[in-house]
């Protein structure tokens, strides 16, 4: 199989286990409000990703481990979650602008941010602000290619 | 139509082509849907559309690690509609990968664009 590049891992897995046995009602819940809203999901191994439609005007696709963390659903729904406020405006409209891009992945970790405060993991915490990090020089670069960071 | 799209339109296809090499992800995103439409006016571009789109899956950039920038490429050629734009992808999906196929027909399928298949060639 293909590596494919993840914007990072599943920390959480380690120390809570899969969602769907820590957390099985909400980890349904979310599943269930994504499939009626229109949202295709796809099962695979090590990845974990919510992408919107490419066209727009239809809800994305959610790509997730079915062992993956509560907290790695939450930051999946989360851009779900902002791509329907946006009224599922396709790829073009997050590839336009930086801010808009970054802005998306920095709330979705803030959602996980706030799963290891509620546990009071600062272990977990820290992880994941070194997986924002490298995801925000990865949209930087990779994306917009702007490298540096006075820009 | 935003501000990066208008500034491709003033572009020649030839510029467009060279851009693609220095370009980060978001602008090759612009270029190619731009590509694509010129596509089924000026098809002599075939040969250096495919070089483009097989040096990008090369690249492996994804959007959210999931569709690939030259998978977006072949989606915007299917939307044209024309029949040698089917042709070209049809041509192109040979070189990925089978679960990268499997994929790109799921994208295709979710906007109702049917996938061409070309026969495999006997000796």
């Amino acid at each position: 199989m293909r590596k494919f590049f993840c914007s990072g891992e599943d920390h959480a897995f380690k120390r809570y286990g899969a969602g769907k046995l820590s957390h099985p009602v909400e980890w349904e819940k979310m599943l269930f409000e994504m499939e009626t809203n229109g949202v295709e999901i796809e099962f695979r191994e090590n990845v974990f990703a919510y992408e919107p439609s490419i066209k727009g005007k239809a809800a994305g696709k959610l790509v997730i481990d079915r062992n993956s963390s509560i907290s790695a659903l939450r930051h999946e729904h989360q851009h779900f979650l902002e791509d329907k406020a946006n009224d599922y405006p396709g790829i073009a409209f997050y590839l336009s602008d930086y801010k808009q891009f970054w802005g998306g992945e920095f709330r979705a970790y803030l959602v996980e941010l706030k799963f290891a405060k509620e546990n009071k993991d600062v272990d977990l915490a820290r992880k994941i602000i070194q997986d924002m990090k490298r995801r925000r020089q990865e949209i930087r670069e990779d994306w917009f290619g702007i490298e540096d960071e006075s820009n | 139509m935003n501000q990066i799209e208008q500034n491709l339109t003033n572009l020649n296809t030839a510029e467009l082509l060279r851009k693609l090499d220095t370009q980060a992800g978001a602008s090759r995103f612009f270029i190619f849907e731009e590509l694509a439409q010129r596509f089924s006016s000026e098809p002599e571009i075939e040969k250096d559309l495919m070089r483009a789109i097989l040096s990008d899956e090369n690249r492996n950039t994804r959007f959210h690690g999931v569709t690939s920038l030259s998978q977006m490429a072949l989606l915007a050629l299917l939307r044209t509609g024309n029949k040698a734009a089917d042709n070209f992808v049809a041509k192109v999906l040979i070189a990925f990968s089978p679960e990268d196929r499997k994929h790109f027909s799921s994208l295709a399928r979710r906007e109702n664009l049917a996938v061409k298949k070309l026969k495999p060639q006997t000796a």
